[in-house]
């Protein structure tokens, strides 16, 4: 073999290489357009709704229902990432998304986004119901219109509002089983709900700068640390008793009142710490807001044992 | 285009195409079950 021949023959097998490599990486991107991380809690907390409803679904439908509910989730995600390419590409937590990196055009990804936003209500209509369907679809649009595009860069009380936007995964679960609404489903939409401002405010605490430098009116920007840790112990005094309601309106049994009183405790600890945490005159942390960090990765243990709880106790004891 | 890019861009667009059939084949597949699991419940 001549050493042109091996040459090229080496520089098409490197080539071929690095297409593999660009092969893996293109679906890594269109995956992580979906939001990946966020979608785990989307995930659970619907199947948390389709185990508590009192109708059990055929398998299909149910793995159907949460295959909707995650794509539709995902679509809402994408289409988020496209609205907000501007302020992704400034902010460090964000500047390597595919949009603004530049590896999938802001167009596709739109598109990407409707096609699956589309998809999946239809699918979860024909599959389950049109209730189900309606709801979810109400969903996206307020996760991407009523959040993202209007609440997100003009109000401090941007995730208050929007943080319905990942309320809805148990009840179009529990509607896409029974095909109604009840109490239960609005009190998980309750709780998800006053739970996002502490979980959001703890991160953005840690993460201010990012937020300050793409201009968006997160609380610790506009109102200042102090007052963002006041309103994480505010809205956490709020949620503890929120918690307790599944079991004194008989949904559940004292057991899962004790888990949501103990696990509301250690929350309440955790958000007191926030508000205690050293820091200067300004209420810029001294701790590097480390109780914040705790906080944050508290909140996210919590709403998953909190549910799995709910769950356990109505399946097994209730 | 030089046949690097070339190869990189025919090896996507490939791996596009298999992703577009595996979706469509499995919603198919999901379609067969639904209906299925639509009519054992009626």
């Amino acid at each position: 073999m001549s050493d042109v021949t091996a040459a090229s023959m080496g520089g098409a097998q490197a080539s071929l290489d690095a297409s593999s490599l660009a092969g893996a990486s293109e679906v890594r991107d269109w995956i992580t357009l979906l939001k990946p991380r966020v979608l785990t809690l989307v995930v659970y907390t619907g199947i948390i709704g389709l185990l508590v409803a009192p109708v059990a679904l055929h398998p299909v439908l149910a793995i159907t229902a949460v295959l909707c509910i995650t794509i539709a989730a995902g679509a809402a995600g994408a289409m988020n990432m496209w609205y907000d390419r501007d302020i992704d590409a400034v902010m460090r937590r964000t500047i390597k998304r595919p949009i603004p990196a530049g590896r999938i055009s802001a167009d596709a990804a739109l598109t990407y986004g409707i096609v699956l936003a589309v998809g999946s209500v239809a699918l979860m209509g024909l599959a389950t119901n049109w209730l189900a369907a309606g709801v979810l679809a109400g969903s996206i649009a307020f996760y991407v219109v009523i959040y993202t595009m209007w609440l997100k860069r003009r109000t401090p009380q941007n995730i208050v509002i929007g943080g319905a936007a990942g309320a809805f995964p148990p009840l179009i679960g529990w509607i896409a089983a029974t095909g109604s609404v009840e109490a239960l489903p609005l009190v998980l939409f309750a709780i998800i709900f006053v739970w996002t401002p502490p979980h959001f405010w703890a991160l953005a605490l840690f993460a201010h700068a990012d937020y300050e430098r793409a201009g968006v009116p997160m609380l610790p920007v506009t109102h200042g640390a102090r007052e963002t840790r006041r309103q994480v112990v505010i809205y956490t005094v709020l949620l503890v008793p929120l918690t307790l309601v599944p079991w004194l309106m008989g949904f559940n049994t004292w057991v899962y009142g004790a888990v949501a009183a103990l696990l509301g405790a250690n929350f309440l600890r955790h958000a007191w710490l926030v508000w205690r945490d050293e820091q200067d005159e300004t209420g810029v942390s001294l701790t590097k807001d480390m109780p914040a960090k705790r906080c944050f990765k508290y909140s996210i243990s919590y709403l998953f044992i909190l549910f799995g709880a709910l769950a356990l106790d109505r399946l097994i004891l209730a | 285009m030089s046949p690097e890019e070339r190869v990189i861009f025919e090896r996507r667009r490939r791996a596009r195409n298999w992703a577009i059939l595996g979706a469509l084949a499995g919603l198919s597949v999901l379609f067969y079950f639904i209906s299925l699991a639509r009519l054992l419940r009626t």
